[in-house]
């Protein structure tokens, strides 16, 4: 055992030495890979930890919404309604609810106007979220007037900002009380927007949302595993799309890989010639090789990791900011939760590690078989 | 005649003067820079690129450390909002109202403007197209 | 649904294996044919200066498969949540008829390509290439296995809907259902039980013998190997039958995957991990013993085959040692005393 782990030792040393003569080339090919595997390993880090980060969040959303539909678009509730509905076993709660969208032509950005149940606000008062606070320069007791669709102005008191800590969820956030709520959109009385149920046993959840469209044909039931589900596909899709855009990078840099391998200097040929003269076995200089990229891939997957870890956790994501800001004016400020996952750190080694060994095999052997004397008399 | 050979030659004296005298000042300073990483040097190369590798290993760990470290922290204020508003989704796109609720768009809300229009917010690019069930 | 990086990273491994063997299939053909150490000729020498590539290459694809089957596990562990009716890998392998054939095809190449793994090893020490034609000969075994693991993953990653309602460990593990899944889970804990550490016993007391005398004989390690190779479904049946119980302690609750969740502390890594090292390298304790014949390998064979029987018996000590520790901590009271 000793014996191995010496020798192996001695190949580390020896593939050291000769990486020191090529130093340029070395650090450049580091430099390339440890930047690929940062920005494979960053799209990973970044996608999963929203991933987790909704799945934790939305467990506390309604187990089921409903909507009625018009003509295939969300309508309002209508008196009557929710009578409608009447006692259906393991139902703990309905609820309906009021909320709407509002676009704010000063700063060119859309709000979330909502009436909370359980927070009582006074008339005139509102809470506001993070982000709208901070876009319109907004703190707890200041004065914020809307010009509503009816033409009127309304002014609110600021009673409330949402804490920084929540606004992923809460960054388009407005708060206010019903009967503001109704005179300021002008809704229409005894209308809701949609309908949220609160189901106690997660095995009665489908069995309540099929009682609910057999009762109304024209009402449209969203369960909170659906919508737990269309957040987890939205971000495999873009982990997805964003990887399958990467791979053009992946395969270029199996090309440079390639390249690097199989371009042997006269100087490096010269030099494995002479080991192979001295008594060097084909193994040995595949072994000697192998350390060589071996050395390199992994220097480079854990500089990239880490790189990728401090810039999505540390530095919340810096560089993908813009491609999230997007087009809108809100967007939320957060920190991501630090989460390790195995499957991703594999898959990452996978994709990083595996083409480049595989790029560099054929050139590696190419090198290893060489005769001393062909490499010596040339 | 001789006297430019003499003034060539004190010249080419002193040219080569300075010359010694700068590779000496030279080799004396990589001499002292010598010395003191002479520690670093007298180290086998393999015995610093392992060190190298499980210091970043140590890093790998110290991740999964701090990730268990965040998770053991008290309950962040966003899951409370969320059961007390019964909100339903991220506020990461606001620009559409299918962009900032997904889970509560319908099929047809990005082409819905008019029958035939195409989606014009940006973001929707990113975001999946709106599952059918 | 394929479109998901561990899926695209399974499929790729698996993919570029059977492409690599499917390269190295006309060459192990000819070194069947044509192998002659003694020769000098031209063709011979060119043949053994491949026999370089070959193995690496191949030693690299089987070895990414090695891994392959853990990432497997992983990520049907990990799908689950996205299929309704799912609530571990057993519902994410049963959304469609191949996700268990592809598990078991998988465990296969994983066996095959360790034992493989292990004899390119020995043949690699040697200076006069002993076991090049055995080597070959089962790489050309090896390819179709790995051409049918690598068919069944993709039809089973391409039938995957997520719109389909699967059903869970509840209906696959239960005494009731029938299969060959059901009949494993309903065995008498005690029987179960009795033939589990009876042959973990006897690989344990076999390798034991084989790592600690200093002249191991050649039909102990025969012996070794062949009760590494029993006590691998023992382990599992075991697993399935009454291991399950106690770590859920529920009386009815017999799945072998539910284990890898979190909420049970990742308990099936910790069980699984070391039960197919050690399997691996007990069955390859008997699979080296033939080779002692060969003079050349005299010499190498007994080191190594000692060295595995020293990681099989760590290996299966520390998985009987878990699972006493965990029949000893649960609260759960199969048999009466």
């Amino acid at each position: 055992m000793t014996d191995g782990f010496r020798r192996q030792r001695y190949l580390i040393d020896f593939s050291l030495a000769a990486m020191g003569r090529r130093k340029v080339r070395n650090l450049g090919l580091l430099a390339v890979y440890s930047l690929l595997v940062f920005v494979l390993a960053s799209v990973m880090l970044f996608t999963h930890g929203l991933r987790q980060e909704a799945k934790r969040v939305l467990a506390e959303s309604p187990e089921v919404i409903l909507q009625r539909l018009v003509a295939g678009r969300q309508d309002l509730i209508p008196p009557g309604y929710l009578e409608r509905i009447g006692r259906i076993r393991g139902v703990q709660k309905i609820q309906a609810r009021l909320w709407g969208y509002y676009y704010d032509p000063v700063v060119k950005a859309n709000y979330t106007f909502m009436v909370p149940e359980a927070r009582p606000l006074a008339a005139g008062e509102i809470v506001i979220g993070p982000a709208m606070a901070r876009e319109r320069g907004l703190v707890a007791g200041n004065l914020i007037s809307f010009r509503s669709y009816s033409g009127r102005l309304f002014t609110f008191k600021v009673a409330e900002v949402l804490p920084q800590a929540s606004e992923l969820m809460s960054a388009d956030l407005v708060l206010l009380g019903a009967g503001d709520f109704r005179a300021f959109f002008d809704f229409p009385a005894g209308h809701y927007t949609d309908i949220t149920l609160t189901v106690a046993n997660p095995l009665e959840v489908r069995n309540v949302a099929a009682k609910l469209a057999a009762a109304l044909p024209d009402a449209r039931p969203i369960l909170r595993e659906e919508v737990q589900r269309t957040y987890a596909a939205l971000f495999d899709w873009r982990e997805g799309m964003v990887l399958t855009v990467l791979s053009g990078a992946l395969l270029a840099f199996a090309i440079f890989a390639w390249d690097k391998a199989s371009g042997l200097s006269a100087e490096e040929r010269r030099e494995i010639g002479i080991l192979k003269a001295i008594g060097w076995e084909s193994g040995d200089v595949l072994r000697m090789k192998f350390w060589e990229g071996g050395l390199i891939s992994l220097a480079a997957f854990l500089l990239g990791y880490l790189a990728a870890w401090v810039h999505v956790f540390h530095l919340d994501g810096a560089l993908f900011r813009p491609v999230l800001q997007g087009w809108a004016v809100l967007y939320p400020h957060f920190r991501l939760t630090p989460e390790v996952d195995g499957l991703q750190l594999a898959t990452l080694f996978f994709f990083t590690v595996f083409p480049y060994t595989a790029a560099v095999l054929v050139p590696i052997w190419r090198a290893a078989i060489t005769d001393p004397d062909a490499v010596m008399r040339a | 005649m001789s006297l430019r050979c003499v003034l060539a030659s004190l010249l080419r004296r002193q040219r080569l003067g300075v010359r010694r005298l700068r590779q000496g000042l030279a080799s004396q300073g990589l001499a002292s820079r010598r010395l003191a990483s002479q520690r670093l040097a007298s180290q086998r190369p393999s015995t610093l690129a392992l060190a190298g590798l499980a210091l970043g290993l140590a890093g790998l760990c110290a991740t999964g450390i701090e990730a268990g470290v965040q998770e053991r922290q008290p309950d962040p204020p966003s899951p409370a909002l969320v059961r007390e508003l019964g909100l339903t989704d991220l506020a990461l796109f606001t620009e559409a109202r299918y962009t900032r609720h997904l889970a509560l768009a319908d099929g047809h809300a990005p082409f819905q403007d008019h029958p035939m229009s195409f989606d014009h917010f940006p973001s929707a690019s990113l975001v999946a197209p709106p599952r059918h069930d | 649904m394929l479109f998901q990086p561990a899926i695209i990273a399974l499929l790729l491994a698996a993919g570029l294996g059977v492409a690599a063997l499917g390269l190295a299939a006309p060459f192990a053909w000819q070194i069947l044919r044509d192998w002659d150490l003694a020769s000098g000729s031209e063709k011979q020498l060119a043949m053994e200066r491949r026999t370089y590539l070959f193995s690496a290459l191949v030693g690299l694809v089987l070895g990414m498969q090695l891994a392959a089957l853990l990432l497997f596990v992983f990520n049907a562990d990990r799908m689950a949540e996205s299929f309704v009716g799912a609530m571990c890998a057993v519902g994410s392998l049963q959304v469609n008829a191949w996700g268990f054939p592809a598990l078991t095809a998988q465990i296969a190449v994983f066996f095959a390509a360790s034992q493989w793994l292990l004899i390119n090893h020995l043949d690699n020490q040697a200076r006069d290439y002993p076991l090049v034609r055995l080597k070959y000969a089962l790489l050309l075994v090896l390819l179709p296995l790995l051409a049918l693991s690598f068919g069944l993953q993709l039809a089973y990653f391409e039938g995957l809907r997520s719109d389909v309602i699967t059903s869970c460990c509840g209906s696959l593990f239960s005494g009731e259902s029938r299969g060959i899944s059901g009949e494993m889970a309903a065995i008498e804990p005690r029987l179960a039980m009795g033939f589990c550490f009876g042959s973990l016993a006897l690989a344990i007391a076999a390798l034991g013998r084989h790592a600690l005398s200093s002249a191991p004989g050649r039909a102990n390690g025969m012996f070794a190997g062949l009760a590494a190779l029993l006590a691998f479904p023992a382990a599992i049946i075991g697993i399935l039958s009454f291991l399950s119980l106690y770590i859920y302690e529920h009386p009815h609750h017999h799945c072998p995957f539910c284990l890898l969740k979190p909420e049970y502390g990742y308990l099936g890594y910790a069980l699984y991990l070391p039960l197919f090292l050690g399997c691996a390298a007990g069955i390859g304790v008997g699979v080296l013993q033939p080779f002692c014949r060969h003079p050349s390998l005299a010499a190498l064979v007994p080191p190594l085959a000692q060295r595995l029987a020293w990681v099989a018996l760590l290996a299966l000590v520390s998985f009987s040692g878990l699972a006493v520790g965990i029949i000893w901590q649960s609260r759960l009271i199969l048999l009466e005393h």
